[in-house]
């Protein structure tokens, strides 16, 4: 039985607080969906509301808003998806984080837009909902176990065929990046894992019965027809992304330079010849894995055959992951990286700033600013052993790793000794698998990413190397705080949806609106241009979030490395990012002023004018 | 009759949620006739009624719940008590029991349709 | 005047090729560059260039690159890459 009131919404927004152990079930507001849609847009307004302007993201007054949207857990392509947004204890700002797999879609079935979580329980617990019935169970049997075996030992308790979202030893701990896992996929990044160790919630399990009813039930399936169908001839999701997974760019990522190597000090990595995507098609992948309706099966089990890793496995390694634990690290030993993927999933840590602390930390042990007497061994670049001990260390707050595992930021500014100049973060978050001096464009994505340093607010690498229009050049500034500002907006959509990111590889953002309007019926949302400006109001929201908590145009920058010091070899050879020319256009773009707050017309325009700058 | 090649699915279950829209115009793969069982990450298995000419879970339903209506396969949901033997009489672990009611669904063909082997998009499910 | 190129292949075109990359002598021509590359190696670039993938020379777009100085030089990378999304 679907709800009837709003087509594609579950109808309800589940509150819990944890500390009372109490909760309340109330009906999705229409003035939330119409102006916020889902996931993203409903942390923002939520948070925005409710959260008190500077509170410790790891206190109980933090909130955490798990929210699916419209698009979730339908027939639209790659409709997995679910958001979570928080106050980052990592960054101490804005964080909105994804998960894939088949979370999203259960909740909403369960009958839930949105859960609210508040408070703090008093002894670890774990917050079951099965459609109407919500309760708060005993944690205490499965605390401080691995996030797999808690999830098994969960399945057995609840029934097969829930899903779950659940903390390993790292968030139990409050180390500053724990993740959350949910099957093999996981809200990997800012440390989401960490608030939920901070309120005693160990996990939630999820199952739910109800369907999801369609406004238009012909349109909606004449659009999802076309969507698989352009998935299918698209030469990313029906060509490199099924075969090779997120890895297909790889071998071109550091051909272009892009692909940031030790700890980004250069941009060359010989050993690209025995760690690329061929050899882990042909050597490492086992099967494709998919998410909930997605045709594209980015996602690969793979296993180590031989050698020293020999058994070991992951639902990966993806191209971050294999930059992250790979060539950060100096390290081309694929083995290592898998082990090591499954090493963080495993102790609930987000893989992507692990590996960049590890790099940070051997570029400080090779200059001498840590010694081996202080980590305890030696650390040099391309030591895969020293990647898997550095892990575990983190993981379980274990000497060095205690420090590692509060972010790279946070290292660097009890370091000193000028590593902050090293320390690869934008607003504490550590920077991912991109290098902007193989394309500017990244650099204001890094620069303006409303969560800190992130590749998934505006990726503007198909734009700026693979335009078929011929208009970008990487080296240049010009067109890319458009194109950014652009992708951002549009992006805070998908995010909202909630959907996969990468459908804008297959298909265009006519088809999202159809589908959305076919599906919703919702007349407010009549064109592209309606729907894109709830991106805008989502982006700005989110930015006067985080200007709340603190943030202001100073912030807006890139380590010194990217601005200052040009590698000295490869492809880019030579290049900086020139950072100021982009920003003060961007601002310029999105109508903020030179301290980069955002003007009073534009807010008004934006239906935002109550909130203040 | 749909023969499952396990081995190239990949656990996407757009096969439930188009069997779902198609016979309750809705989306909820725990209505659907088909049931893929996940062993993550190594595993995922398509559970779907065969039609056999001699089924044996016919044979095994002390209750005569299972009838062949227009040639597929039915349960009485009267007569159904949910003792779910017909589950481990199946010789193809092709019996799908709801999460709603606990007792089996099998699958209607969609009027020969099988909608589920037109929209799987790696062609795990065939018709024979 | 024949010169000598290196062509990388990525992702299909090199599971298309099999190779990551030759060595090749081909014509300074492009137009004609491109033809001799088609005929030696199984990527398609009649039916396929623009479509997709693209060839990028020394990292840039090669029509960027002809426009600039015409014609292909000895010990020109040229990449050819599809249009892919990142991960």
């Amino acid at each position: 039985m679907s709800n009837k009131k709003y087509f594609g919404y579950a109808g309800k927004i589940l509150t819990v607080d944890l500390s009372s152990s109490d909760y309340v079930v109330k009906d999705t507001p229409f003035d939330l969906i119409v102006n916020f849609m889902g996931g993203k847009g409903f942390g923002a307004k939520i948070l925005y509301d409710e959260l008190k302007p500077g509170c410790d993201p790891l206190s109980e007054e933090n909130i955490m808003v798990v929210a699916t949207g419209p698009l979730t857990g339908t027939l639209m392509p790659a409709s997995g998806h679910i958001t979570l947004s928080t106050k980052s204890p990592l960054t101490g700002i804005w964080l909105d984080s994804h998960c894939a797999g088949f979370l999203g879609p259960e909740l909403k079935m369960a009958g839930y837009d949105a859960i609210i979580i508040k408070g703090k329980a008093k002894k670890p617990t774990v917050l079951v909902i099965k459609d109407d019935g919500v309760s708060f169970e005993d944690g205490r049997d499965i605390w401080g176990k691995f996030t797999f075996e808690s999830q098994e030992l969960l399945r057995k308790k609840y029934g097969e065929n829930c899903q779950f979202m659940c903390i390993g030893p790292a968030g139990e701990r409050k180390a500053r990046f724990a993740n959350i896992v949910s099957g093999g996929r996981g809200f990997g990044r800012g440390g989401s894992g960490a608030v939920m160790g901070s309120k005693n919630l160990k996990a939630v399990v999820v199952k739910g019965t109800r369907g999801i009813g369609i406004y238009d039930l012909d349109g909606f399936m004449r659009i999802c027809t076309e969507a698989y169908n352009e998935l299918t001839v698209s030469p990313d999701t029906g060509g490199g992304r099924p075969k090779y997974g997120t890895n297909s760019i790889y071998s071109f990522m550091i051909e272009a330079g892009a692909h940031p190597i030790k700890n980004f000090q250069t941009g060359v990595f010989k050993a690209v010849k025995e760690c690329n995507e061929d050899v882990l098609d042909k050597k490492y992948y086992k099967r494709h894995i998919a998410c909930f309706s997605c045709p594209i099966n980015c996602s690969k089990a793979s296993r180590v055959d031989d050698g020293k890793y020999k058994g070991k496995f992951t639902e990966g390694p993806e191209y971050e992951n294999m930059w992250s634990l790979g060539a950060q690290c100096g390290n081309s030993n694929i083995g290592s990286i898998i082990y090591g993927e499954h090493l963080c999933d495993e102790y609930g840590l987000d893989a992507i700033s692990t590996g960049n602390v590890i790099g940070f930390t051997m570029e400080c042990f090779e200059k001498g600013i840590l010694s081996e007497k202080q980590i305890g061994f030696p650390t040099n670049f391309g030591n895969d052993d020293a990647i898997i001990k550095f892990i575990k260390m983190m993981a379980k707050g274990e000497g060095v790793g205690e420090l590692m595992s509060q972010g790279v930021r946070q290292m660097s500014k009890e370091l000193g000794k000028g590593t902050e100049k090293f320390a690869m973060h934008v607003k504490g978050m550590e920077i991912p698998a991109y290098d902007p001096r193989g394309a500017f464009g990244m650099g204001l994505a890094y620069a303006t990413s409303d969560r800190g340093a992130c590749h998934l607010r505006a990726w503007t690498l198909g734009d700026e190397i693979l335009d078929v229009r011929d208009r970008m050049d990487p080296f240049a500034t010009e067109f890319k705080a458009e194109l950014v500002k652009n992708q951002q907006d549009f992006f805070a959509v998908i995010q909202s949806a909630v959907v996969c990111l990468f459908l804008n590889f297959g298909l265009t953002q006519r088809h999202i609106t159809r589908c959305l309007q076919s599906l919703t019926g919702i007349k407010e949302w009549k064109t592209t241009e309606d729907i894109l400006k709830i991106g805008e109001r989502i982006y700005n929201l989110t930015r006067l979030f985080s200007m709340r908590e603190g943030i202001s145009a100073k912030d807006d920058t890139l380590p010194q490395r990217l601005l200052r010091e040009p590698t000295k070899e490869g492809p880019t050879k030579g290049v900086v990012v020139d950072l100021d020319t982009m920003l003060k256009e961007y601002y310029l773009i999105r109508h903020w002023d030179r301290e980069g707050r955002p003007a009073k017309e534009k807010l008004i325009e934006l239906g935002l004018d109550k909130y203040k700058v | 009759m749909p023969i499952a090649d396990h081995k190239k699915c990949t656990g996407c279950r757009i096969c439930e949620i188009i069997c779902s829209i198609q016979h309750h115009k809705e989306m909820n793969p725990k209505l659907a006739m088909v049931r893929i069982n996940s062993n993550w990450p190594w595993e995922d298995k398509v559970i779907i009624c065969r039609q056999c000419k001699k089924p044996k879970c016919v044979e095994a339903c002390e209750y005569e719940a299972i009838e062949r209506v227009d040639g597929c396969l039915r349960i009485d949901e009267d007569k159904c008590t949910a003792c779910l033997e017909c589950v481990k009489a199946c010789p193809f672990e092709g019996v799908v029991v709801s999460e709603i009611t606990g007792k089996p669904i099998f699958c209607d063909t969609c009027n020969e349709e099988y909608l589920c082997v037109k929209w799987c998009p790696h062609q795990v499910l065939s018709k024979t | 005047m024949k010169v000598k190129i290196k062509a990388k292949f990525f992702a299909m075109p090199r599971d298309y090729q099999g190779d990551r990359e030759i060595e090749m002598e081909v014509s300074e021509n492009f137009e004609e560059a491109l033809e001799e590359i088609d005929s030696r190696t199984k990527i398609g670039i009649k039916e396929k260039l623009d479509k997709r993938f693209v060839i990028l020379i020394n990292g840039r777009n090669y029509r960027k690159v002809l426009e600039d100085k015409g014609k292909l030089e000895e010990g020109d990378n040229l990449a050819f890459v599809p249009f892919l999304g990142g991960g």
